[in-house]
């Protein structure tokens, strides 16, 4: 299991569970962020917010928040 | 024919970024503010249409993802369905985004309002690589669904005739449930019988509702159940439920619920929705590797903004130059034809010197809004939000901060401070809220417009302006950090926001925005501008004086401005802007100033007008500033300093005293820190430049 802060760019990866506290949590659910749910990542830099694709939407999401996300691999690299 | 129209009242709720606004608009004929970024509409609006005899009352709510109110923006929403009932309420669903935006579906549902869905967007779809088959959508749902193109002004006809519909109940509508499951359904069964139990009555919420709000802890709810004598009964319970819940599915209760609801639209978008190619983002994400790039996003933001300064001052000079010349013209003309005498002074100084100086950089500001609407109705914003997080985190902001930040600096501190209702921290919003003011608004402009104008060499004009707005940004930052660290300590809310697609921005769209706020400009001018004016211009004309004899004209003027109410009040704060470089003209300027940002520009214009000996041949206000050796650029720079800093103007702090939950010491602070604030930094840059000797 990978946190998706480590997850490269270009991949698609499904979340496992989300860390950390309530508030955040109910957040990220609303947004579609929910276990076996697909995510792809679209641009990860290692520093600062990260983009990914969710449900068809294009989203930013915090560094600290990302770091409470954790994820497994799918399917290996895009391009 | 009877004459008696029938009332129906609709309230509008959908996602950010719906296109809710611009149906809004299509159905009142209302113009109001849109912009490809998500939390333009913060607060609820309304508007009216007839149609068919009835009178459709529609309220725009804001742009929410969810009705679990935990920011203010959902809580607006979600308090207007629940308290006001609405007789329909439309979902407008951006339909090339069908799954996210029908989350929110979910829980309209929930709440007794007959829903009808606007598929907005709808020509959006087959670019996107699948259509949508609206009757199986309608069907499955219950609902009447009516596609839509907000931009193009299609199906709104056909919009009102199912709203009336649904009205006049000629279509039943379904309740549509989600399937929560048995177990959550059994958990929310306990709940409801505790509740039957000690005969709880919320606001005529049904039981089903509330059970299911308090398993999922809904703050609101929670807020009302804490109050009851059977308080603790109730919280046990719902306790008892959640860890039930927790052990079964290890996940907690909201998270299962929101997934049972995800579940329930997948399956409806399944069985709708026919996928015809892959969607690969293509285009928007080649722009966003460049332009969100961890090394080139600072830079090119910071290319954009300076790009936006250097096309305002090199278009708008000119114009602002034969505006200029105008109202030189209009107060010789004026002087020409009104008798030498309190009646000139009034027209020529307090009218046309004070007004007239305001209006004289309405050019200026008019391609400054045009300007940013290019950046803000292409979806740009939303991507400066995400570069500068990086930066805002360091200081306590964060990248959701940006956008109120953003809106005060395209227009007003108002909406900015009215935007961060979006954000859902307390602590995040009051300090976004006190550093929001910090931000060059459209009515503080014309300030440093002025200023820059006269002290500082026309080529640099740009480079000025935007190292002003640069500092205003350090300004702001750093106050966010000292807040951060010495008032308000905790942890800053992490933050999640959707990047919408690209989209190019209409000539029509933009020249339409950019007359709105230029005419709201206009009319501040002519109103609340006109009217201080004038008390200004009667604080330096009472109470007159007798000019000794072998006095000069000069001398009289001047030492008429000196004894009246508002030269005295100037020469008393005087000693407290002395060393800032200002006299006591600076100092009644700025404190003018507090009525409306504007304000500082036409009473220096009606103060210079009022010392001018020959109305006939009055130098722009610009001249008489270069030509007064009272001031010099470090002066000048000195001024700006203070302007930028001091505090927000009345309105703005009204709207501050009002969001920050009426709070007095939020308010009284915000008042100490920015004056004190202010007055350091113009001390800083003013004694240090003397010793420096600039």
């Amino acid at each position: 299991m990978n946190r998706l802060t480590g997850v490269k760019t270009g991949r698609r990866v499904v979340l496992v569970s989300i860390e950390g506290g309530r508030c955040a949590e109910m957040r990220l659910a609303e947004m579609g962020f929910l276990p076996g749910v697909e995510i792809q990542m679209v641009n990860n830099s290692g520093i600062g917010p990260l983009t990914v694709i969710i449900k068809g939407t294009k989203l930013a999401l915090g560094h600290g928040l990302a770091r409470k996300i954790l994820v497994k691999e799918e399917q290996q690299c895009l391009e | 024919m009877s004459g008696i129209k029938k009332r129906i009242l609709v309230a509008l709720a959908g996602n950010p970024n719906s296109g809710k606004s611009t149906l809004f608009n299509n159905l009142t004929g209302s113009r109001q503010h849109i912009g490809n970024y998500p939390g333009v509409t913060v607060e609820k609006k309304e508007g009216r249409t007839t149609y068919k005899g009835y009178e459709v009352v529609f309220v725009d709510l804001p742009g929410t993802y969810s009705l679990s109110a935990r920011s203010e923006d959902e809580m607006v929403a979600r308090n207007f369905i629940v308290d006001e009932k609405p007789d329909v309420v439309v979902h407008v669903v951006d339909a090339s985004n069908l799954e996210r935006n029908m989350y929110l579906f979910t829980q309209l549902s929930e709440l007794d309002v007959p829903v009808v869905l606007a598929m907005n967007m709808s020509d959006m779809v087959e670019g996107k690589g699948y259509t949508i088959n609206y009757e199986i959508l309608s069907k499955s749902l219950g609902k009447p669904v009516v596609p839509t193109v907000g931009n193009k002004n299609k199906g709104m006809s056909k919009l009102l005739e199912a709203v009336i519909a649904v009205y006049e109940k000629m279509i039943t509508v379904s309740k549509t449930k989600v399937d929560y499951g048995l177990e959550i359904d059994l958990e929310r069964t306990k709940i409801a019988q505790v509740l039957s139990k000690n005969n709880v009555k919320l606001n005529g919420y049904s039981k089903e509702w509330l059970s299911l709000k308090l398993l999922e802890k809904d703050p609101i709810v929670d807020g009302h159940i804490k109050g009851l004598d059977c308080a603790s009964e109730i919280e046990w319970q719902i306790e008892k439920s959640r860890q039930h819940l927790r052990q079964h599915f290890g996940d907690d209760a909201e998270v299962l619920i929101a997934d049972r609801r995800y579940g329930f639209v997948s399956g409806v978008c399944m069985e709708a929705v026919k996928q015809t190619t892959e969607d690969r983002h293509d285009v928007s994400d080649k722009i966003d590797k460049v332009i969100m790039n961890r090394f080139l996003g600072l830079p090119i933001f910071a290319l954009v903004m300076y790009g936006i300064f250097k096309f305002t001052f090199t278009f708008s000079e000119p114009v602002v130059g034969w505006f200029e010349k105008f109202f030189e013209w209009l107060s010789s003309l004026a002087s020409s034809v009104i008798p030498e005498g309190l009646i000139q002074s009034f027209v020529v100084d307090g009218i046309i010197g004070g007004v007239g100086g305001v209006l004289g950089f309405f050019p200026l500001v008019l391609f400054m809004f045009f300007a940013i609407a290019f950046f803000e109705d292409s979806g740009y914003m939303a991507r400066a939000a995400f570069v500068m997080d990086r930066i805002m985190h360091k200081f306590g902001l964060h990248g959701k901060s940006f956008l109120p930040m953003m809106i005060s600096t395209n227009g007003c501190a108002v909406p900015g401070i009215m935007a961060t209702r979006t954000l859902d921290s307390k602590k995040d919003r009051l300090i976004t809220m006190m550093v929001t003011p910090f931000m060059i608004c459209g009515a503080k402009l014309p300030i440093f417009a002025l200023f820059i104008g006269a002290f500082f060499p026309a080529e640099h004009g740009a480079n000025m302006m935007f190292l002003m707005y640069a500092l205003s940004v350090i300004i702001a930052f750093v106050s966010a950090w000292v807040l951060k660290t010495f008032v308000f300590k905790g942890e800053t809310a992490h933050f999640v926001m959707e990047l919408p697609p690209y989209r190019m921005p209409t000539i029509q769209g933009l020249l339409l925005k950019m007359w709105e706020r230029g005419w709201l400009y206009i009319q501040k001018a002519g109103t609340i501008i006109l009217l201080i004016s004038i008390l200004i211009w009667a604080g330096f004309t009472f109470p007159q004086i007798e000019p000794k004899d072998g006095m000069s004209e000069e001398a009289v003027a001047a030492a008429q401005m000196e004894q009246s109410v508002a030269g005295r009040l100037g020469k008393f704060v005087e000693p407290v802007v002395e060393p800032l470089g200002m006299d006591w003209r600076g100092g009644v300027a700025l404190m003018a100033g507090v009525a409306a940002k504007e304000v500082v520009v036409s009473t220096l214009g009606t103060i210079y007008s009022l010392g001018e000996v020959d109305p006939e041949d009055a130098a722009p206000l610009k001249e008489s500033l270069q030509n007064d050796p009272a001031w010099s650029p470090l002066k000048a720079l000195a001024f700006l300093m203070f302007s930028l800093i001091y505090l927000p103007c009345f309105v703005a702090m009204a709207v501050f005293y009002r969001e920050s939950g009426s709070s007095w010491k939020w308010t009284s602070f915000l008042v100490f820190w920015t004056t004190v604030m202010a007055w350091c930094a113009a001390f800083i840059v003013y004694q240090g430049g003397r010793i420096l000797g600039v």
